[in-house]
């Protein structure tokens, strides 16, 4: 059998698979039958690397090399035949660290740039599915884009989008109606209170703002969203988050004056406030089955979720690095009175490294099933640790305990803790793995 | 997942799968169904324990390819519930596909002919994989493929991809 015996769409489904528009590119030239399947592929990816994008600026190397955008052009015109529908990325390497303050005044690499997309984008919007473009942040940092505007004048059919590293404007942004899931990354956005993204984005039912800047009281309301990650790096006054049909939210912020959770079937809810001093209103019907807390002030932030009688799972956290705890005071924490129903409960590194003394928790919970908990690097002494787990364990009758033991922990080390707690803990199941810090 | 169904007396039922050169493979119908093509087949003509139905496949699924289907198809039936997990299912998938080019594509082409869509995901990405990071004339010797663009068109094509040459 040679690769051509295969049938067609088995074939476009490979070349489909290769990722890369390189490898792709190199297909296209081997055989008649391979050049006429590429343009069917239903996936590719450009990438730039950072080499790449040095050969091209440098003198002795330009010549020889083609410009990462006409190279998009080239792709775009060349997919354009075939009428099947696509998914594209586009991305520039991120460049080093030690360079992320410059500033580079050209726009050989600005992806979002509405002139370079008006290029080629008309060629593709009919077939584009997914949308991702990944922006080299030093060439779009300081102009806006109205990128966004353009993908939704073009791109009806688009249920994909996702941009990283790019100022973009909302200016003249008309509805995309079939979008579903929207990811916006390391961008400065000029809708400071989302109402843009909350009326041009309807049917969104997954929306990832991952370290979006230039919010002032965003506002999510979108009336189809299940889940939702928002990763806030700015202060804002404050957040609110209305969407009476989200099952799962991602929260991650720093000090918000407000949060307001109008979320009536959220079900896993994951929040990371630095301190929860803030006033936070949680809708009445909250049904969590699974909370995840993580915060300086994790008893005040408790208390606030302490009335959902339906969580089964808590994971607590102390705010911080995997270097340092950053803690506000000692907080005890009364697992039988704030959440008695749990069966489930998590503690991560560094809630299990101030316990007790930071933080106490307590409670007669004889219906715990699981316990899990993330053993501290620099704390692998077999008696602290029994002496933590003694008051967690002291009235569980059928729990088992998954006990996270940091992989550059030496064999030795591992043994000694197991057999410990084993000993002391006759009772109780046991389950040990490995986890990585940092 | 599909079960095998069981029969009135108890038996259950089966059917054979015969290759051109000569070998039969005697599954059941919970394997069987993991087959597109045969459980569209089997839903139209049936089988039993006492009578299976014996299905003839084309020359190029030579016994050696369809044992692997075969082997993938019975793995699966059972599912992640046995024999370690899910975990365990995933590392089979994973072994399963470590073939040499001529198998690896034979049995692409045996599991797009019996529409066993997350076997042929399997092999197209190991395919794909195969492939990556080769020159246009390893990629034309991997798969056998002799270049039938002229000079002149091998240029033209150079020219509207020249990063991939670079």
């Amino acid at each position: 059998m040679e690769l051509e015996d295969l049938p067609s769409p088995v074939l476009v489904e490979i070349l489909s698979r290769l990722g890369d528009s390189t490898e792709l590119a190199q297909c296209r030239l081997a055989s008649r039958t391979l050049r006429t399947l590429s343009r069917d592929v239903r996936s590719v990816r450009l990438f730039c690397s950072r080499d790449r994008f040095l050969r091209s600026r440098a003198p002795a190397t330009s010549d020889h090399v083609t410009p990462f955008r006409s190279l998009v052009a080239n792709l775009a015109s060349f997919l354009s035949a075939s009428p099947g529908p696509l998914t594209l990325a586009l991305a520039a390497e991120r460049p080093p660290s030690a360079d992320a303050d410059e500033v580079d005044d050209a726009d050989d690499l600005h992806l979002t740039a509405f002139p370079f997309l008006a290029r080629w984008l008309p060629l593709l919007a009919a077939r584009l599915r997914s949308l991702a473009i990944d922006d080299y942040w030093l060439q779009s940092c300081w102009r806006p884009s109205q990128a966004l505007s353009l993908i939704a004048d073009l791109c009806h059919d688009l249920v994909n989008l996702e941009v990283r590293n790019a100022w973009l404007s909302v200016e003249e942004l008309k509805p995309m109606h079939r979008l579903t899931s929207l990811t916006l990354e390391f961008i400065r956005l000029d809708d400071a209170n989302l109402d843009k993204v909350n009326e041009c984005f309807p049917s969104l039912q997954a929306l990832n703002l991952i370290r979006v800047g230039g919010l002032k009281e965003p506002k999510i309301h979108l009336l189809q969203l299940r889940v939702c990650t928002w990763t806030v790096s700015n202060f804002v006054l404050s957040l609110t988050v209305c969407a009476p049909k989200l099952v799962e939210l991602k929260l991650k912020c720093v000090e918000p004056k407000a949060l307001h959770l109008e979320t009536p079937l959220l079900s896993e809810l994951d929040v990371t406030i630095k301190k929860a001093r803030a006033t936070i209103v949680v809708g009445e019907k909250l049904n969590l089955r699974s909370l995840r807390i993580e915060s300086s002030d994790l008893c005040n932030l408790a208390q606030v979720f302490a009335h959902s009688r339906t969580i089964k799972r808590l994971e607590l956290e102390a705010y911080g690095s995997s270097t340092f705890v950053d803690l506000v005071e000692q907080c005890t924490i009364d697992l039988l009175s704030t959440f008695p129903d749990i069966d489930e409960l998590v503690l991560g590194p560094r809630a299990w490294f101030i316990l007790p003394e930071n933080l106490n928790v307590r409670g007669e919970l004889r219906n715990l099933k699981k316990m899990m908990v993330h053993l501290a690097p620099e704390e692998l002494d077999a008696a602290m640790i029994s002496w933590k787990l003694t008051p967690l364990l002291a009235h569980a009758r059928y729990c088992q305990v998954v006990m996270l033991i940091p992989a550059a922990a030496s064999m030795d080390s591992r043994k000694h803790v197991i057999s410990k707690c084993i000993s002391n803990f006759p009772g109780i199941r046991w389950k040990w793995d490995t986890w990585r810090c940092g | 997942m599909s079960e095998g169904t069981k029969e009135p007396d108890g038996g259950e039922e089966k059917v054979v799968l015969k290759t051109h050169d000569g070998q039969e493979f005697t599954v059941d119908m919970a394997t069987a169904n993991q087959s597109g093509t045969l459980k569209n087949l089997l839903s139209e003509v049936g089988s039993s324990s006492n009578n299976p139905q014996v299905i003839p496949l084309p020359s190029s699924i030579t016994s050696r390819v369809l044992g692997k289907v075969v082997e993938y198809c019975q793995r699966h039936a059972a599912g992640g519930g046995r024999r370690g997990g899910m975990q365990a299912l995933e590392q089979f998938d994973e072994e399963l596909v470590e073939l040499d080019k001529d198998m690896l594509l034979d049995v692409t082409y045996a599991a797009a002919f019996l529409d066993v869509p997350r076997l042929l995901d399997l092999t197209s990405q190991a395919v794909a994989d195969a492939i990556k990071n080769m020159s246009v004339e390893e990629v034309r010797h991997y798969f056998g493929v002799v270049s039938d663009f002229t000079e002149e068109e091998e240029k033209v094509i150079r020219s509207e991809c020249p990063w991939a040459f670079e």
